[in-house]
């Protein structure tokens, strides 16, 4: 298929690239405090980009075979292309990522049933009548990208993902609380952080507290900053940066936020769900500095946006029925100075564990707008209650020029962030 | 895919089936003056789902060679898990049938070149475009996709169906370089390609509402009355209790199987709550589930009185319930479990000026940008919103975000609208990363005595 493919597309006089995909699912699955299902899954794809004329086409299949029906077809739609001007993956040199791991591939299932029955047992002991709910995702993939400018290479990659939760329903106040952690590597996993957060959470949130409309401090949790930097890094996407989406579309080199805040997109982390040696377009990851010191230093890129933009690429994620688009890998933020003990006492603040409706809200505006679907009122460093039917309303491009930020940090999925302390933030209540 | 009706004749297993599917997808992305993307796709897979002495085996795949393997694979899972399940699965009862379902096609996406798509949705860009300085940019996104869905089980029914899905949208971005405001004028159906067509005038008005909205106030945080449309009344009445309803989040919990029971005082006395896969057209129709079962019309809520659940034929028969064709998978990568088609309040008797007259300050929000619930809390954006004051609409608002406790805002519910409206969207539901199953919802004007308004 893949001699094919260099040879349908070069007997066009025109340009490709081959994006194949291989994937070995498991999953083992717990629900309602019960043992539920094993599924397990083999797919995979691959997708066809070709440039004729200076004009992209694209065009996939999830299934295996047919080369020559989709090769036909992503040139059938490369004349509604604009014209481009950059070239597919050469053979560059690629960086050593660790990011396979036979443990993860060898993991029996019975030792995942295991987990699973410790996590439950231990969620369950929590509160009485809580129902836990448990799963373990694997995925043993194979990545290549061929093009005929001569890339031709290909990587293993494991990502695990352990996620556990529980629920309680009562009338008037349900609690729900949930973690997980993704992996490429076994030895990163660090459940004994994913069952604090649960058991910190539960047992919070047994008083409630009341709060009225107003000001308060906020703490975001590493659980957290994923929802408040939502429009941020919808921001840094160069893609956002080049359609005019971008509030920060002119600004490289300027102070932007709070010098406490550094953001780094680093690809090569060891044990990163987000880790691999070449981005989806053939491109060598690299590690990108995106905020420096408040200062802004960088925007996220593929090929295309790179060409137009100027910048260094890398930064390409795609799935098979799409074609590549900047996305950020694993997301480091700089820890700060302040202990979260500190950040804590404060004279009246809400700790916020995790938000609801964020990403609907005016992302490309920098709203944070949600309802604090778990958080905490903290009054001099204790926690009093967890804060219901509350609303909080930020706008990040102001709020970030005003914080800081803990010297503790937690590796959650994307992100390894330390606590984010933001004063004076607007908080509806009834 | 007939072969798949003799490899579920197997009489060492409880339920057996097997679910295939093939099909095509056409995208097109366009932003501002770009054409981003035209994609064509196609896809093919399937899966073997077994309950083997009251324990599920589920297996997917895209390779549909071997089947045969596949269902011994998937047999051997279950027997191996026997020892471990403490409780045992069953399935509510379902009469078998033999169906050919074609889909009802209007007018089929497949019957117009792609240059013509593509120069309608670049039009649409366009319009949008040319109608302020301040419109920098353009979301403009369409897809179709068109499947054919094979399912035979053990017990007789066999169904080929054929499946069309229309969606998208079209978004004009405003900006002053301050900050950034957008609209969006969606569509969507299951049957008509014509819901493409003629919409210059609406996304004219769209692009304007954009612009204004760059300086429009933003409101004062805190609990307000709010009168909400018939588009975000939908999209309230699925995120707020569509989601409470799917029975998976009740039948093995005691608490919610007590709070959530049939005749259970759940809403005033004038709400009435539905759901419904026999609306033809719409995104969320469907005749038969992914089980096989028919997709009938479930009343929820009947007067205020909890009258329904939504099931898959498993929740069924741990509740002791009737299935009622809501076992929907998003495709042969995942096994059904509960999900909603198209979700309504019923139409009621109340007039919309009398709700506006009613209120001293408070808002009266349209269309949406989507919602979010869990279970108890819920929260959506409006699209355009206005302040009320003294018993009139005054003034535009942004950035306005709804929230409130379910059990309490279905109790809140004072007026319910003559006017009735359902209107399809180019988005879709999601569950369990099973994203974006096509849905639809749809409700009167509602008038609700107080929900919690995020602000400055």
């Amino acid at each position: 298929m893949r001699d094919k493919f260099i040879k349908l597309v070069k007997a066009r006089d025109a340009y490709g690239e081959l994006f194949l995909i291989k994937n070995k699912h498991f999953s083992v699955n717990f629900e309602n405090n019960k043992f539920k299902s094993v599924e397990e899954g083999e797919t995979e794809g691959f997708a066809v980009r070709v440039k004729e004329g200076g004009k992209v086409g694209f065009s996939y299949a999830e299934k295996n075979g047919g080369i020559e029906e989709v090769v036909k077809s992503a040139l059938d739609t490369a004349r509604f292309g604009e014209v481009v001007d950059f070239n597919f993956a050469k053979n560059n040199a690629l960086p050593n990522v660790k990011c396979f791991d036979e443990k993860i591939v060898n993991e029996s299932r019975d030792d995942a049933i295991h987990t699973g029955e410790e996590l439950v047992d231990f969620i369950r002991s929590l509160k009485n009548g809580i129902k836990a709910g448990f799963s373990i995702n694997r995925n043993v993939i194979h990545q290549e990208v061929i093009t005929t400018e001569g890339f031709n290479n290909n990587f293993d990659k494991t990502v695990k993902v352990i996620s556990a939760g529980g629920f309680y329903a009562e009338e008037g106040n349900f609690l729900e609380v949930y973690a997980s952690q993704s992996r490429s590597l076994n030895d990163t996993f660090d459940l004994e952080t994913l069952r604090e957060k649960i058991k910190t959470d539960i047992l919070a949130s047994d008083r409630t507290a009341n709060i009225s409309s107003g000001k308060y401090p906020l703490i975001f949790t590493p659980f957290s900053v994923n929802s408040l930097l939502t429009p941020l890094m919808s921001a840094l996407n160069g893609k956002n940066v080049l359609r005019g989406y971008s509030l920060l579309k002119g600004k490289l080199s300027q102070e932007i936020f709070s010098p406490n805040l550094t953001i780094v997109d680093n690809p090569l982390l060891s044990g990163g769900a987000y880790s691999e040696p070449f981005d989806d377009e053939g491109m060598p990851t690299h590690r990108k500095e995106l905020i420096a010191k408040g200062v802004l230093s960088n925007f996220l890129s593929d090929l295309y946006t790179s060409s137009k933009l100027k910048i260094a690429s890398g930064n390409a994620s795609r799935g098979i029925s799409s074609p590549p688009i900047p996305s950020s890998s694993n997301i480091i933020i700089k820890p700060g100075e302040v202990a979260v003990k500190n950040m804590l006492n404060t004279e009246r603040g809400i700790l916020v564990e995790s938000l609801m409706g964020v990403s609907m809200g005016n992302v490309m505006g920098g709203e944070v707008s949600g309802n604090i679907e778990l958080g905490f009122l903290v009054e001099k460093g204790k926690i009093v209650g967890r804060v219901k039917n509350a609303m909080i309303s930020l706008n990040v491009f102001d709020a970030l020029k005003d914080i800081a930020l803990s010297k503790e940090n937690v590796w959650v999925d994307k992100y390894i962030s330390p606590y984010f302390y933001i004063p004076n933030i607007s908080v509806s209540a009834k | 895919m007939e072969r798949i009706r003799e490899l579920v004749k197997r009489k060492d297993v409880d339920y057996i089936e097997i679910r295939s599917e093939e099909g095509v997808k056409t995208d097109i992305v366009i932003r501002g003056k770009t054409v981003e993307t035209v994609k064509q796709g196609r896809f093919i897979g399937g899966n073997v789902r077994v309950l083997v002495g009251g324990v599920w085996g589920f297996v997917y795949f895209t390779n549909l060679d071997n089947l045969g393997e596949k269902v011994n694979e998937t047999i051997e899972q279950a027997e191996t898990l026997k020892g471990l399940v403490k409780e045992k699965s069953g399935l509510g009862f379902s009469p078998s049938l033999g169906k050919f379902i074609k889909a009802d096609i209007k007018n089929d996406p497949y019957d117009v070149p792609l240059s013509e798509k593509v120069k309608l949705f670049n039009h649409y860009s366009d319009v949008a475009l040319s109608l302020g300085r301040n419109i920098v940019s353009t979301v403009v996104s369409y897809s179709d996709t068109k499947k054919k869905v094979y399912f035979a089980n053990s017990e007789g029914t066999y169904i080929e169906k054929e499946l069309l899905d229309i969606g998208g949208y079209i978004v004009p971005v405003a900006s002053n370089g301050k900050t950034l405001q957008r609209t969006i004028m969606p569509f969507g159906s299951s049957s008509d390609y014509s819901v493409t067509g003629n919409l210059d005038e609406k996304i004219k008005e769209r692009a304007e509402l954009a612009e204004k909205l760059l300086t429009a106030e933003k409101m004062m945080g805190g609990e307000y009355p709010v009168i909400v449309d018939p588009h975000l009344g939908g999209v309230f009445i699925h995120e707020a209790f569509g989601h409470l309803s799917e029975a998976d989040f009740i039948y093995e919990d005691e608490r919610m199987r007590s709070i959530m029971k049939i005749g259970n005082k759940i809403g005033s006395d004038i709400l009435n709550v539905f759901d419904t896969g026999d609306i033809p057209g719409l995104r969320g129709a469907l005749r038969y589930d992914d089980e096989g079962v028919e997709a009938k019309k479930v009343y929820l809520i009947k007067e205020g009185i909890l009258s329904g659940h939504l099931h898959s034929r498993e929740t069924a028969y741990k509740m002791k319930e009737e299935p009622t064709g809501n076992g929907r998978a998003i495709n042969y990568k995942f096994p059904p479990i509960p999900r909603m088609r198209t979700t309504c309040i019923e139409k009621g008797t109340d007039k919309f000026e009398n709700f506006v007259k009613d209120i001293k300050k408070g808002v009266y929000a349209k269309g949406s940008f989507g919602g979010q619930t869990n279970g108890e809390l819920f929260t959506f954006v409006s699209e355009e919103a206005y302040l009320i004051e003294n018993g009139k609409i005054t003034k535009l608002l942004k950035d306005v975000s709804l929230s409130g406790n379910v059990f309490e805002t279905l109790k809140n519910i004072v007026g319910v609208g003559e006017d009735f409206e359902i209107r399809d969207t180019g988005g879709g539901c999601g569950k369990n990363g099973q994203f974006p199953l096509p849905v639809s919802h749809g409700a009167p004007h509602i008038y609700i005595k107080k929900a919690i308004i995020g602000g400055k």
